[in-house]
């Protein structure tokens, strides 16, 4: 076994205990790798990676996978839009709620997710950095550069507390990987996406799609997982169901008249 | 970038997609396709050895009333549709709370792992799952729903994945919107929502009786984690025919095993850590003060390497969350309501007989069910079956005949359906030997009851189908784009109304599954339907899908078309994929009942 406080194996090929383990497993995936759902698989990984070959994004997948696997969440490195490095999740998630997106400035054309991510932070307003952050994870390793997601910032006049992501391609596969079950054709024609929140404190996460039209009930949503007290009451207040004929949110009958 | 070359194959995969130059954003923003290479935790951290057969099987108590002058505030009738057309003869109350539940009394599990249940007071008894309602038609009832659940941060949440906001539906009540418990009519902690529950047939066609309902949470993202905390139980609906009474002496009751002889049993798969602790699988559960993971490297639990949005499975079995549970059963008939509470797992349900000498026997003629009901409802006449499917919120009752076995044998519920591994759906094949669910220990007849049930030859008839009522046919298309669960390529929004249909009306919905290795038990609320064709063929006479229904047992590739009416109620309903975390991530569209010649 690899002492893992040994140093003299800092800048030597990493080793696994189980290399044949490994090997087999490569064998494997390359022999799944021929078949039509895995070619799939294997593409976008490629739009990660960037100018990897074949092989070397089914390799480089294949760490990832090893190393996702034993991680809660990939603790990898990832750098903010004003340069500064973090480690994801120690330096980030833990112990915060925080909502998540992926994107690329080049996608944002066709595909507005950072805008409809910016819709949902400017609702939450002084809460972003506070008791909600926010994090948007470029995919486009090559291109997304801090300078330019800095720039990409300022367009949606992003407060501090939401932090654009950089990352080697790998580290970002490996946190799209985590938050991500993918497998299947990809269908252009759907215009929506995930953005995932979460309460990494308490462990509770879920999605709402992107493209949500309702703006205070998405917002709602997420913030349902915020920490919030109770006042102690023996009597308990009464959300629904509304009076009949009264208007307001489908989402809380319990306030007639509310729009 | 890629190369022209990547571009090309990305083209390949996608079924003909036109490859430009820009081919990366042919793929929507974070459309990331990863490898195969899942490992589920159910292989990745098993749950603790156990015991099985060990523990008695647990028998839900009977809701009782309370009297109405115990409620502050009291329940209000303007709050309701036809409340008055339908005043409570009955009031309950449920307190939702967190505690301790007992799964299994054997190594970590005998501490009680931290679970959402039901607990009248501080000193009542703790259960999941709920109370089982014995209510029946023409008494209407309103039961108020306390969410006494720690609120999120509170330093007493110990049920780290699931969302202390919920709503409870009443599956497959015939019962206005505001009633039904729809997703976004969820309470939260220190809140409270009344349900007013009317029990008239659909219609008010006594064909449409229904008998086996369920009720569970449908909170708006997190169903699949609230139902899987705790929060599921029966509500048994019983009428002149199905009289809750086998002694019964109108002659046309069905004197079908009642009483003790008459067990509802909610299969839920669950998933533990090394401390016995419940985990739901896609996360572990955070790094909350309380699970100490500096004290016991053990009690650490590694979610599965992704955040699935395929299924949770767990690989213990439990019956009315009991673990692989046993019961004592006298040489005679019973009646046993099986219902698959979920998340994601499917069943495949066949009998086993264990000689009391060890011998194994799988074709003894006792092994059978006699098939009562689909969906809760009862057949036209009863079915004798040796298996039998049970998907994701399917209720099947049958008649299992002890007498036909020995004092001293066992008798084995197995399980023979194989899941993928992700939980999407049917693997595809059998299981050689099957899970065993749970034991049936077999004992002489008590003399003083003996057994006066019987099984009937005739249950109850169909509701006619009439085309000429039908004003319009409908598609829904339940697919899988761009890691999103789709139906008719869009994912569910709340404030999207998918269908405007008539009341009074009758349509015909055709669902298809375009998807060729995902299964989906899709779910419509409010009123059954029946089948009118499967993948284009008309449904046999005899078959076990010749019934009224609410679940479209929905395989790869499959397509239904059924017939169905909305009556008696407005408002807005829901239909979804019932594999709850499908249901989650957002495979659920709205419909709602509006008044005639304001349907779309």
């Amino acid at each position: 076994m690899t002492d893992i406080n040994d140093r003299s194996q800092v800048d030597t090929e990493p080793v696994t205990p189980d290399t044949s383990v490994s090997k087999a497993i490569s064998a494997r995936r390359k022999l799944l790798a021929s078949l039509p759902a895995a070619i799939a698989a294997a593409t976008l990984p490629a739009l990660a990676f960037g100018r990897a070959g074949e092989m070397d994004i089914q390799q480089c997948s294949e760490d990832t996978l090893r190393r996702v696997a034993a991680a809660r969440f990939p603790d990898v490195t990832v750098t903010d839009h004003q340069g500064q490095q973090h480690r994801f999740f120690a330096d980030l998630i833990q112990d915060r709620v925080v909502m998540i997106n992926f994107m690329s400035i080049e996608a944002e054309a066709d595909y507005p997710v950072t805008a409809q991510v910016a819709r949902l932070v400017h609702s939450f307003a002084d809460k972003i950095g506070k008791e909600l952050h926010v994090f948007s994870i470029s995919y486009d390793s090559t291109n997304d550069t801090p300078e330019r997601l800095a720039e990409f910032a300022r367009q949606f006049d992003a407060p501090e507390g939401w932090r654009f992501l950089t990352a080697d391609a790998d580290s970002v596969v490996a946190l799209g990987l985590k938050l991500y079950r993918a497998e299947g054709r990809p269908h252009r024609k759907l215009d929506a996406d995930l953005i995932h929140y979460g309460n990494a404190a308490s462990g509770l996460w879920a999605t709402v799609g992107s493209m949500y039209q309702d703006l205070d009930l998405s917002r709602r949503r997420i913030a349902s997982v915020m920490p919030r007290e109770v006042p102690p009451s023996p009597q308990l207040r009464q959300a629904g169901p509304r009076r009949l004929n009264t208007h307001g949110a489908i989402y809380d009958n319990a306030e007639p008249g509310r729009v | 970038m890629t190369n022209r070359r990547d571009v090309l194959k990305l083209g390949l995969a996608a079924g003909g997609m036109a490859a430009t130059a820009h081919g990366k954003v042919e793929f929507r923003q974070s459309g990331l396709v990863f490898p195969q290479g899942f490992t589920p935790s159910i292989e990745a951290a098993p749950s603790p050895p156990i015991v099985p057969f060990k523990d008695p099987l647990f028998r839900m108590p009977v809701a009782t009333p309370e009297p109405l002058s115990t409620f502050n505030p009291l329940p209000d009738g303007r709050r309701h549709q036809r409340f008055y057309d339908f005043p409570p003869v009955d009031y309950y109350k449920e307190n939702i709370v967190q505690n301790r539940w007992v799964y299994h009394t054997e190594g970590p599990y005998a501490q009680g792992s931290w679970h959402w249940g039901w607990q009248n007071d501080a000193a009542g008894l703790f259960h999941a799952p709920g109370p089982t309602y014995k209510v029946r038609y023409g008494e209407p009832v309103l039961v108020r729903r306390l969410n006494n659940l720690p609120p999120v941060g509170d330093p007493d949440a110990r049920v780290q994945f699931a969302l202390p906001s919920i709503t409870i539906h009443l599956h497959n009540g015939h019962t206005a919107s505001e009633s039904d418990g729809i997703p976004t009519d969820f309470f939260n902690s220190g809140e409270f929502w009344d349900h007013h529950y009317a029990n008239f047939p659909a219609g008010f066609d006594n064909r449409e009786i229904m008998n086996t309902l369920w009720y569970h949470d449908h909170r708006l993202d997190f169903t699949a984690p609230n139902v899987y905390a705790g929060l599921s139980g029966f509500y048994l609906l019983f009428d002149d025919l199905d009289s809750d009474n086998e002694n019964d002496p109108n002659p046309d009751a069905f004197r079908l095993p009642s009483g003790d002889y008459d067990i509802p049993m909610i299969l839920h798969d669950v998933q533990f850590n090394q401390d016995g602790q419940v985990v739901f699988d896609f996360f572990d559960g955070g790094l909350g003060p309380r699970v100490e993971p500096e004290e016991d490297s053990d009690t650490i639990y590694i979610g599965s390497s992704n955040f699935t949005l395929f299924g949770m499975l767990g690989d213990r079995i439990t019956v009315n969350r009991t673990i692989s549970p046993r019961l004592t059963v006298e040489a005679r008939k019973y009646r046993f309501r099986l219902l698959n509470g979920g998340p994601s797992r499917l069943y495949l349900l066949s009998l086993r007989l264990e000689r009391a000498d060890g011998t194994v026997v799988d074709n003894h003629p006792g092994l059978k069910f006699y098939v009562l009901t689909n969906d809760g409802n009862m057949l036209q006449e009863p079915l004798e079956m040796e298996s039998f499917p049970l998907w994701v919120a399917n209720r099947v009752d049958v008649v299992v005949d002890f007498s036909a076995f020995e004092p001293g044998d066992k008798v084995y519920l197995v399980n023979r359906l194989e899941m993928r591994d992700d939980g999407a759906g049917e693997s595809g094949r059998l299981l050689d030997e099957g899970d065993l669910v749970m034991r049936y220990d077999v004992v002489p007849q008590n003399p003083d009851v003996g057994d006066p049930s019987r099984i009937p030859d005739f249950l109850r008839e169909l509701p006619d189908i009439n085309m000429d009522e039908v004003r319009r046919e409908r598609l829904w298309v339940f697919d899988y784009d761009n890691g999103q669960w789709t139906v008719n390529g869009r994912v569910m929004d709340p404030n999207r109304i998918d269908a405007l249909i008539e009341q009074g009306s009758a349509e015909v919905w055709t669902i298809r599954n375009s998807g060729n290795s995902w299964s989906h038990p899709v779910h419509t609320h409010f009123e059954e339907f029946q089948f009118l064709e499967f993948n284009g063929k008309p449904i046999a006479n005899d078959s076990f899908l010749r019934s009224r229904k609410d679940i479209i047992e929905l395989g790869p590739n499959e397509e239904y078309k059924f017939f169905g009416r909305w009556r008696d109620f407005f408002g807005t309903h829901v239909m979804h994929c019932h594999n709850v975390v499908h249901e989650d991530h957002e495979m659920m569209i709205q419909w709602k009942i509006v008044p005639p010649g304001m349907g779309d």
